[in-house]
């Protein structure tokens, strides 16, 4: 598009009958531009910490969108999202704070620039990852029927993220009250869009069937009736709504990145329209101006004053230990695991509105790929959903109804595929509380069957849990066939808890859950909130061996063995949280031991072995004399599955660890 | 047998080992037709009918409620009940497959935990025994509910004739707590390779010491080194060989007849039931061999020991190749034998080597006692001192003791009924010659050759050194004392 067929041929302010509202929108966008200038000064002055995204140049598409949002609406932005944030709270003082890491930031410092919140007003440094979220937003606004829409700002450069089409499907597919907003800004950071974008933008968004509309924003009065068609479709439930605002960064995408032609960024400044509002309107630009410096000075000044951020202060501190206290185990009927799980949700559904599951063929008759949810979509349609192939949807999605206080448990059918969502658990999930300062919490739970032993192969056998291990804010929890998982689900769905991974081995949902023990031996749960089991031996245990999920039945098989065959005497240790874990447990039965067999089913190099023998170590280098780690070799999962029996550490194996630990004393 | 089918659990899902019998659609015997819902079973998914696979009569083989292995026979179809009737026997082995033991609950004794494990592993788990759920043992650490007894444990209290109920809320029961409980020593546990379990345990648990009497006074000293040796051999008994043991009664003129017959007569009775001894080994080889695990030995020679005491310690000496020896070389080597372990003059090569026992009391008033099998033999022959029966006559007692894996009675009570024979022969064979050889000999001192009177003379006498377990031997009082 040429330059000069951008220039406003009339008024700026357009349409005389809407002068004195478009004046006023000018206001806000000249405050904008003030703050990002005031960052860039206070950048230079060395005031501010990491880099701002400024968008000189763009505010008008923040001040337009805005202008049409009403209370309880959503908006998600990403890193370029102060005029946006400023458009919809006009919180500078919070902003100038924040981006200053200040306690005063409207995140309290935690965040900076990219990462702020406030109200329903989200951003976050990661490209395409939001947009689901946002979606999920507009799921939770849907599903509590409110007339209430979701907004994400995205860029050009985000086309690239597949995040962005596994929503625009969804969201097309359940009629979501999504507004996107695709800033075309010409780059990607440095790279010029010629380079990187095929096709036409509006028409990626026309193969899923979603309304798109097109404007600029070096024409305000067009924009903004463009906008305003655009929420109220959105509004009227009619579904998402794409639009694509052409626009120009004047300055650079951050500092020092600005490869751009001289000429071409200047006849850009010639066209944009604060500058052409500045020369229509010199008097009231000059005023606005004034009113935006003092305003910046005051919080310039008030947030030097303030401290800086609070030091962060992890809520469960992974490195701590909580004494436990042991009760034995009342007789359960035993039941499968499946049905325990089923029977939870059913009633988690039937209970609590806010209850919603996603995942992929979750819904009758097929109930999941191990059945978990059949038969629930019969009597809750609108909140067990079938949901495309598209994990870092359902995940974002589920992010999306966290944040909008929903209770989402979103179902990824085989553990391999969580590598698909992994952005939505480490860059979501597992930020949104600390980075938003304790404004939102995120009762979200992925479940998803990990491990071996049915011979599906390499890619669907995985126990990838070490990789989600240590996340900040997101707990680990590992079904086995000692604790009832339905218990689990009821006690996550209950309390406020931040994100959650349950790792289902899938070979636990056929076994049934149990509380019979062989002679010899007790079983006892902790006190903790999500129980560790503990297979107390009737005699003085010369071996302790911590395990989890699937591998603890393998354990008991081999530690009776051991006392049978060996007169090895073995405790067994199994937590249900590996993340954050309780360490107390553990050593409390090493000190008695002395030594240790750790064994889980995944690749230990890293795991959670490793974690384990490094905190004992770390909390008494003399405890344990003796330690083992047993865990599948560095090697693909074979799909033959009596190779991979062998492969996979098994009761027979552990036997022998158990043997190795004994005979070196 | 081809009319009639089985009709099987089909693997319906992926994620299930085991489906449970809902309800039965038909009843035993009923007649069904192709296509017919005989029964409903769930899995984890879902409620699936199995229908029948052709017409005829169900013949049912799994119980509703019940909880069954995939690939596990449901039901047969027999195209008549007399069909059915005849080939049920043959489908009878089907029922529980390896495949099924080995997917059977492990855990309890009631479990329906459809647990699985490798089938080597199955078998392992019946070792645990079951005793009554006892009171819980107060301020224990580890209170118990159950009991549970190790491989070991269990051989050991079989051993030690101990009963399981004696260790009832004692939880996790190893060895070394059946030691405990009877006051024996515990060696340090020592693991045993993952591939095998021998049974043997080191020697020096083998023989039980008890603790010594509780206020009294005494002095304590260490068990000499040949005791250690001799503990190590007949620990066999108690902790390899599976011992059993058969006596017979023989009749005899005794002892005092025999000095009368010769001084040496009686040297000779022993000589030949040594000879005969060896001799019918070679009938009855199974008895000089051994047995150590699954692998028996036959040994080539015939080897008696001959088991010694006068003091100096029990000693085993050997006498080689007895069955090819006569009677007067045996009754030589043995003179020789005591002469030497009298003198302290014992070679290596006396101790070494013997293949089966013998084990002499008859100098003794002990009839009947328990001879203990030596290391890597299979049995040993005790003789018991004389003694009159009901009707006057006198006799003694000859006791086969044998592993029980070589021999069993029948075998042994043979042997010892034809060494009867033998040595009923013998005597009356001296007896016999008694009357043709008027010369008496003088009893002399076996040491050092003084005659009887000539001791006599010196108020010295001649005695029978014979206690517990030896050879009788004659020596005089000088000797006795001066050694």
């Amino acid at each position: 598009m040429s330059v000069s067929r951008l220039y406003p041929s009339t008024n700026i302010l357009g349409k005389p009958s809407a002068s004195l509202r478009m004046t006023q929108l000018f206001k806000c966008a000249m405050l904008i531009r003030a703050v990002e200038e005031r960052l860039l000064h206070l950048f230079a002055e060395g005031k501010l910490h990491g880099t701002v995204h400024t968008c000189i140049g763009q505010e008008w598409t923040g001040v337009a969108v805005a202008e049409y949002l009403q209370a309880g609406d959503y908006v998600f932005s990403n890193h370029r999202c102060h005029g946006h944030f400023v458009a919809r709270t006009d919180d500078v003082e919070g902003l100038i704070a924040e981006v200053m890491g200040r306690r005063t930031g409207v995140c309290g410092g935690r965040g900076g620039s990219q990462h702020l919140c406030r109200g329903g007003f989200f951003s976050n440094g990661i490209q395409g990852g939001i947009v689901p979220v946002a979606a999920g937003l507009a799921l939770a606004q849907k599903l509590k029927k409110e007339s209430n829409i979701a907004v994400v700002f995205i860029g050009d450069g985000t086309l690239g993220e597949g995040a962005v089409y596994e929503t625009l499907n969804a969201a097309s597919k359940w009629k979501l009250p999504l507004l996107i907003v695709l800033e075309n800004n010409l780059y990607s950071q440095s790279t010029r869009q010629q380079e990187t974008l095929s096709g036409e933008i509006c028409a990626r968004a026309e193969a899923f069937n979603v309304p798109t509309f097109r404007s600029d924003t070096w024409h305000p009065e067009s924009l903004l009736g463009t906008v305003e068609n655009c929420v109220a479709s959105v509004r009227q439930g009619n579904g998402p709504v794409f639009l694509q605002i052409d626009t120009y960064r004047l300055m650079a995408h951050s500092k020092g990145d600005d490869d751009r032609d001289p000429a071409e960024i200047a006849s850009y400044n010639e066209c944009d329209p604060i500058n052409l509002f500045t020369r229509q309107y010199p008097e009231i630009a000059s005023e606005f101006s004034g009113l935006a410096r003092t305003r910046l000075d005051a919080a310039v000044s008030l947030a030097e004053a303030a401290p800086l951020a609070n030091v962060p202060i992890v809520p469960v501190d992974s490195t701590k230990s909580f004494p436990v206290t042991w009760t034995s185990a009342n007789a359960i009927t035993p039941e499968r695991s499946v049905a325990l799980i089923r029977q939870c949700f059913e009633g988690a559904l039937e209970s609590d509105e806010r209850v919603v599951l996603i995942g992929e063929d979750i819904e009758s008759p097929y109930g999941g790929a191990f059945k978990v949810t059949q038969g629930l979509s019969l009597r809750y349609p609108d909140r067990v959903r079938n949901t495309p192939i598209s994990e870092s949807l359902i995940v974002g999605l589920g992010n999306g109804l966290a944040l909008a206080g929903m209770r989402p448990v979103c179902e990824i059918m085989f553990g391999d595929f969580i590598t698909l969502a992994a952005d939505q658990l480490i860059n979501h999930a597992s930020k949104f509380r600390f980075m938003y300062n304790d404004q939102v919490t995120v009762p979200l739970i992925v479940r998803t069957p990990m491990g071996g032993r049915r011979g599906y192969g390499p890619t669907h056998s995985q126990s990838l849990e070490k990789h989600f291990l240590g996340l900040p804010d997101l707990q680990v929890l590992a079904t086995n066939h000692r604790v009832d998982p339905g218990q689990l689900y009821g006690r996550l769905l209950k309390a406020v808890h931040g994100p959650t991974l349950v790792v289902e081995n899938k070979v636990l949902y056929g076994q049934r859950v149990h509380s019979e023990m062989p002679d010899g031996f007790a079983l006892q749960f902790s006190d903790e909130e999500f129980p560790t089991t503990r297979i107390r031996p009737e005699g003085p245990p010369d071996v302790t061996v911590v395990c989890y999920g699937e591998m603890l039945r393998e354990v008991e098989e081999a530690i009776i063995v051991a006392f049978d065959e060996y007169e090895i005497i073995s405790e067994v240790i199994c937590p249900t949280r590996l993340s954050p874990l309780n360490l107390a447990p553990i050593l409390e039965s090493v000190s008695q031991t002395h030594r240790l067999l750790v064994t889980e089913e995944g690749i230990g190099c890293a795991g959670f072995g490793s974690e384990v023998l490094a905190r004992l170590l770390e909390s008494d280098p003399t405890v344990c004399r003796r330690a083992k780690r047993l865990s599948s070799p560095e090697s693909p999962i074979p799909a033959c599955a009596p190779v991979e029996r062998e492969m996979l550490p098994h009761a027979k194996s552990i036997l022998s660890a158990i043997v190795e630990l004994m005979s070196h004393e | 047998m081809s009319d009639v089918i089985p009709v099987r659990i089909p693997q319906e899902t992926v994620n299930d080992d085991m489906v449970l019998i809902q309800e039965w659609k038909v009843a035993d015997g009923q007649h069904v037709t192709p296509g017919q819902v005989l029964v409903e079973v769930e899995t984890s998914k879902s409620v699936f009918e199995i229908v029948s696979p052709s017409d005829g009569f169900v013949r049912l083989n799994a119980a509703s409620d019940q909880e069954v292995p995939i690939g596990r026979i449901l039901c047969y179809i027999g195209a008549t009940l007399a069909a059915l009737d005849s080939a049920k026997l043959a489908f009878s082995a089907d029922q529980l497959t390896p495949a099924d033991c080995a997917s059977l609950p492990l855990v309890g004794q009631h479990g329906s935990t459809g647990s699985t494990l490798p089938s080597s592993f199955a078998t392992d788990f019946t070792a645990s025994q079951l005793v009554d759920a006892p009171s819980q043992t107060p301020g224990s650490d580890f209170p118990a509910q159950s009991t549970r007894f190790s491989r070991q444990a269990i051989e050991l209290i079989e051993q030690l004739g101990l009963s399981t109920s004696a260790f009832s809320g004692k939880g996790l029961v190893r060895r070394e707590d059946v030691l405990r409980s009877s006051n024996l020593p515990v060696a340090k546990a020592n693991v045993v390779s993952p591939q095998t379990t021998p049974p043997v345990k080191s020697p020096s648990n083998a023989v039980a010491q008890f603790r010594p009497a509780v206020g009294v006074s005494s002095q304590a000293q260490k068990l000499t080194r040949s005791k250690k040796l001799e503990t190590r051999a007949l620990s066999w008994s108690t902790q390899q060989a599976i011992r059993s043991s058969v006596t017979v009664s023989v009749p005899t003129v005794g002892r005092d007849q025999l000095q009368l017959v010769s001084s040496d007569a009686i040297e000779q009775a022993t000589a030949n039931l040594i000879r005969s001894c060896a001799m019918l080994l070679r009938q009855f080889p199974l008895l000089n061999g051994c047995c150590i695990e699954d692998q028996v030995t036959i040994y080539d020679q015939v080897n008696i020991g001959y088991a010694l005491d006068a003091g100096r310690g029990l000693k085993v000496a050997v006498i080689r190749d007895a069955d090819q020896k006569t009677t007067l070389a045996i009754a030589g080597e043995r003179q020789r034998l005591i002469s030497a372990y009298l003198n302290d003059a014992m070679l290596p090569s006396d101790l070494a080597g013997a293949t089966f026992t013998i084990t002499d009391l008859s100098g003794s008033r002990v009839t009947t006692f328990d001879p203990l099998i030596s290391e890597g033999q299979a049995g040993i022959l005790g003789i018991g001192g004389e003694f009159s029966s009901a009707d006057d006559q006198l006799a003694y007692h000859l006791i086969l003791s044998f592993d029980h894996r070589m021999v069993e009675g029948r075998a042994a009570a043979s042997f010892l009924n034809k060494l009867t024979e033998l040595a009923v022969a013998f005597e009356a064979e001296l007896l016999e010659s008694s009357s043709s050889i008027s010369s008496k000999r003088e009893a002399r001192c076996q040491r050092c050759g003084i005659s009887l009177s000539e001791a006599t003379r010196r108020n010295h006498f001649l005695v029978q050194v014979a206690d517990a377990q030896t050879a009788s031997v004659t020596i005089c009082t000088v000797c006795l004392q001066g050694r």
